[in-house]
């Protein structure tokens, strides 16, 4: 009812001084002044699809999302509603003309959400204006994170690295950037899980578990990128070592007289620890409790 | 009334909208709007760029995610085709580096807001090692035999046909994705969406064998397929949201066994065969509900709530293939591994005064391991019957979660929030029963002043676990002494900043900083001390109105140190180990360079390092250095021949070195008990060129 009192064919004109009012001619005004090429992508992109009743151009076009414009074409003192750094609209309200349509299922997480805690808009990440919103394609997102998330990127380019440099990964691969309970906003329920997503070889159950691989992968790994091989935190032995020292197989003294040109050792070199134990994700051997079956 | 209402700002239009539903709002456009001068595509609209390349030299190492592995020439090819119809009728199918073995093919749309189609196909190609050899006959079989007139010994040096029957084997393996998925947009209230995906990898990988103290490394196959399905429904109301899903993920293996012959002079009798079980066919599914409410006016409440079931039940393979150690009986001839998940989670915000923001949480984790316990009469690496059998243990955990924060807006631009978190884990079959983290933070944030943002954060953590208790199902024992780091007490310190400065017009700095710090000062073995320090510079230059020059360095260290013990006793060795990276890199874009003519140009350089310190009874040993450096220059340049057709060229030089004394100069035969591969990462030096032209249609 309230839209059906909005709607009425006067409400288009502005009557009371102090509001602004919606524009007579919609869009075809704003294009009058804001031709600019990178704005025009929007009508390649859903945003600009009239027949689908959800958006902008199905509604008030541009007004749906920057507000009345009421004398702004004049230069009027009153703002509309503009978005992304620099904008003058407070974060909230940005976000609330965003929220009114994407609020299903954004909303339910982004609330609680480490982004929305440092009151980021939703134009911090996205551009609606584009034919393809650069966040949203997997060989350009990762570019918009990094402009935040500095580390991330510097990580990304270590010599053992998941593929994201590559644009064969973004993200978004692991994380929900609208937020989520996870630590670290991870798309699935827990770190493993999210993991297992495309190593599920790694899931198990096993017959013989390495109790830290069925709780989190990130006790060995470095998921953003390591100097080491298979992204592993430190470099075996000393990873091993630093939870395993049994009777009858104590945890060595190993020394660079252990490389070639000295007395070459199999508990150094090639797979180190893994020339043994090779099964270190798991064993489902009947005599695999050492993980060497 | 009406007139109140017409004169809204938008920010009061948007709750109305929402709450009367966007179709109806649909309704009430102005009929007058006739929008005449917006652009709305209609029909195909392609671009499409297809050309040749050359690549100067072969590489694994440049190759691996590539597919550029090979030199010589290939094929660039890259497209984007969208179509417009009535109706909301709309499609793009992309497809890119359709040359390589890294291409990636997709189909998309539908009826925009009533049914969304997604079709997808993707390789990802693995490129390991180029260089590795193997002896046997079948390199990344599930069987491998030795060659005919192989001279089995004691020891690497003694194996006479090695030379003769060594060959090279590399180690690679690629993967195939399709997906498919279907969103049905019912109402604006309901929607129901299902996905499939389909990834499947076939190759070889590194894996080694081993029989007692004597290894060997094998080519081992990599041949499975994992399938997920997702379907959910969701409905949102005015006030809340649901959703309803599943996901099922199908794990299937085509190579879960692997038996191989033992090149070395058997260390016991009849232990002249080895067999591994490989990874078992494994399932998990799960069903979730998850919701919020937001129907108050200042607090909004969200949870999921998810159970889940993960199961593998491949076949027992023997204890041992050694004829002459048969071993028992099985305790049972399938494994029925059998894990049940429950997670939930719950969410509150509020916004009790406006400048005020609190929030609340509360996650609760479980993973019980049903699998059976049973006791097992096993074989030492097919070599040795066990002395006392030996249980498996069906590791499970319970955690749960509980996180507080306040956040004031103050004036000036300044924000301050606080936070508090307590995490509790308890484990099954492990030292330590139940751990407790307890973390307390605040943050800054400055944006009210000129030219310049800062944000500072700080924590500290600090866990406390029960008594640390040997496992008596562990034989032999551990070390008394050793504490685990994922359970053992710890305190943990960081602290964060960002300060992002404008100190010209045309100057845009931004500084990171990240400095942490963990003790484990009860911990006499094993991890002693880590400390984590980051910081980045970026740099934004612009040069002219729109040409910008961007630069970025960044720095990162871990440096921990650990204590272990090799006479089974008090630590008698010390060992520290740095990593570091330093990461460079500058780009320009260069929008017109002369008349139609446009280009980027751009500079990327790595260099890590690994030190190794160790200390033994007074006498030190550092390892060589593990050393990476990367440097990647690329050039492109882009010719507009009309509007419709450009021309490029691209040029990329990439050079990698690397040092790794795990692998660098062992030879097949250069460890006395470990029969190596002899395979190493290999540096490089490719020069890429390529030429392309991109056609445009736009009816």
């Amino acid at each position: 009812m309230l839209a059906s009192l909005l709607m009425t064919g006067a409400g288009w004109s502005q009557d009371e001084a102090d509001e602004p009012a919606f524009s007579r001619g919609g869009a075809d005004g704003c294009l009058g002044c804001h031709r600019q090429p990178e704005l025009q992508g929007i009508f390649v992109s859903p945003h600009g699809e009239r027949g689908d009743a959800r958006t902008p151009f199905a509604q008030l076009e541009c007004e749906s999302c920057h507000g009345a414009q009421g004398s702004h074409p004049m230069g009027g003192r009153e703002s509309v509603v503009t978005f992304g750094e620099g904008a003058l609209t407070p974060v909230d309200e940005q976000n609330a003309a965003c929220l009114n349509c994407h609020e299903s299922p954004v909303g339910a997480e982004w609330h609680a959400g480490e982004h929305a805690a440092q009151d980021l808009s939703c134009a911090s990440c996205h551009n609606s204006h584009l034919a393809k919103d650069p966040v949203l394609a997997e060989a350009t997102q990762a570019d918009v994170c990094y402009d935040c998330h500095q580390r991330q990127r510097g990580q990304a380019q270590k010599p053992y690295a998941h593929p994201v440099r590559f644009g064969k990964m973004d993200c978004s691969s692991c994380h929900a950037p609208h937020g989520s309970a996870t630590q670290g906003s991870l798309k699935r329920l827990t770190l493993n899980e999210t993991c297992y997503e495309c190593h599920a070889e790694k899931r198990g159950p096993f017959a013989f578990e390495h109790q830290p691989v069925t709780e989190d992968c990130a006790l060995c790994h470095a998921p953003h990128g390591s100097n080491h091989p298979a992204m592993l935190t430190r470099r075996a032995p000393l990873l091993c070592q630093q939870c395993h020292s049994q009777a009858g197989h104590p945890s060595l003294s190993l020394t660079a007289g252990s490389l070639p040109g000295g007395s070459p050792s199999a508990l150094v070199l090639g797979g180190s620890c893994l020339n043994c134990h090779a099964q270190v994700h798991g064993s489902n051997h009947p005599s695999g409790i050492t993980q060497m079956r | 009334m009406t007139s109140s209402l017409q004169g809204m700002n938008i920010s009061l239009w948007l709750p109305l909208f929402m709450i009367s539903g966007t179709i109806q709002a649909a309704d009430t456009r102005p009929t007058n709007w006739q929008c005449a001068n917006c652009p709305y595509p209609q029909g195909i609209k392609l671009e499409t760029t297809a050309g040749a390349g050359y690549q100067s030299d072969d590489s694994f190492k440049f190759g691996d995610y590539t597919g550029l592995d090979d030199d010589g020439a290939f094929l660039v090819g890259d497209f984007t085709a969208d179509y417009f119809g009535e109706n909301a009728l709309r499609w793009r199918a992309e497809g890119q580096d359709l040359g390589l073995d890294s291409r990636q093919l997709d189909l998309s749309g539908g009826w925009q807001g009533r049914l969304d189609l997604r079709l997808g196909y993707d390789e990802l190609p693995r490129r390991l090692f180029e260089n590795s050899q193997t002896v046997y006959n079948s390199p990344g079989a599930g069987n491998q035999d030795l060659p005919a007139g192989w001279v089995r010994a004691p020891n690497t040096a003694g194996m006479t046909a090695l030379d003769a029957s060594l060959r090279g084997a590399d180690a690679q393996w690629d993967r195939e994705s399709w997906n498919a998925g279907l969103s049905f947009i019912q109402s604006p209230r309901l929607r129901y969406d299902v996905d499939y995906r389909h990834l499947e990898r076939d190759g070889r990988q590194l894996w080694a064998g081993s029989f007692q103290t004597l290894a060997t490394t094998l080519l081992r196959p990599v041949d499975d397929e994992t399938d997920t399905v997702e379907a959910g429904v969701s409905y949102a109301a005015e006030t809340w949201n649901a959703r309803v899903g599943y996901m099922g993920s199908f794990y299937s293996n085509d190579a879960s066994r692997l038996d191989w012959e033992n090149p070395f002079t058997a260390p016991a009798p009849g232990a002249d065969d080895g067999s591994a079980a490989l990874e078992p066919d494994n399932e998990f599914q799960q069903l979730m509900i998850s919701g919020d409410y937001h129907g108050w006016e200042n607090t909004r409440i969200s949870g999921r709530l998810a159970a889940g079931k993960m199961e593998q039940d491949d076949r027992a393979l023997p204890y041992t293939v050694n004829p002459g150690l048969a071993g028992g009986a099985l305790p049972r001839t399938r494994f029925d591994g059998e894990v049940d998940t429950l997670y939930a989670d719950v969410r509150v915000s509020s916004r009790p005064l406006p400048k005020l923001r609190l929030r609340g949480e509360f996650v609760y984790d479980e993973r019980d391991n049903d699998t059976p316990r049973d006791t097992w009469d096993y074989v030492v690496s097919d070599s040795i019957a066990a002395s006392q059998p030996r249980d498996n243990l069906p590791y499970g955990y319970e955690r749960y979660r509980l996180g507080l924060s306040g956040n004031y807006r103050f004036p000036y631009g300044t924000n301050g929030q606080v936070g508090y978190q307590y995490d509790n884990h308890q484990r099954d079959f492990t030292e330590v029963d139940e751990t407790e983290e307890h973390e307390v933070w605040g943050e800054l944030r400055l944006s009210g002043l000129e030219a310049a943002d800062l944000r500072l954060k700080y924590s500290y953590a600090t866990r406390d676990g029960d008594d640390y208790e040997p496992v008596n199902a562990t034989q032999p024992p551990q070390n008394p002494l050793l504490r685990k780091y994922n359970f053992a007490d710890r305190d943990r310190e960081s602290l964060e900043l960002s300060v992002t400065l404008q100190p010209a017009e045309r100057l845009d700095l931004t500084f990171t900083g990240l400095f942490a710090q963990d003790d484990y000062d009860d911990s006499d073995l094993g991890l002693d001390e880590g400390e984590y320090r980051n910081v980045t510079l970026d740099a934004g230059l612009q040069l002219s109105q729109d040409v910008v020059l961007t630069g970025q360095l960044g720095y990162d260290e871990l440096e921990t140190t650990q204590f272990g013990s090799q006479s089974f006793s008090t630590a008698d060795w010390t060992a520290n180990q740095k990593d570091e990276s330093w990461i460079a890199g500058i780009s320009i874009n260069l929008p017109r360079i002369v008349e139609r003519v446009r280009g980027r140009l751009g500079y990327t350089y790595i260099d890590t390092t690994g030190e190794i310190e160790n200390n033994t009874s007074g006498l030190r040993s550092d390892f060589p250095d593990l050393d990476t450096t990367r440097h990647r220059v690329e050039l492109d340049l882009r010719y507009q021949v009309n509007d419709k057709v450009d021309v490029g060229v691209a040029y990329l030089f990439e050079d990698y070195d690397v040092d790794d004394w795990t692998l660098d100069g062992v030879q097949p035969d250069t460890v006395n008990n470990l029969l190596a591969s002899g395979a190493n990462w290999r540096g490089y030096d490719v020069n890429l060129v390529t030429l392309s032209f991109t056609w445009s249609l736009d009816n």
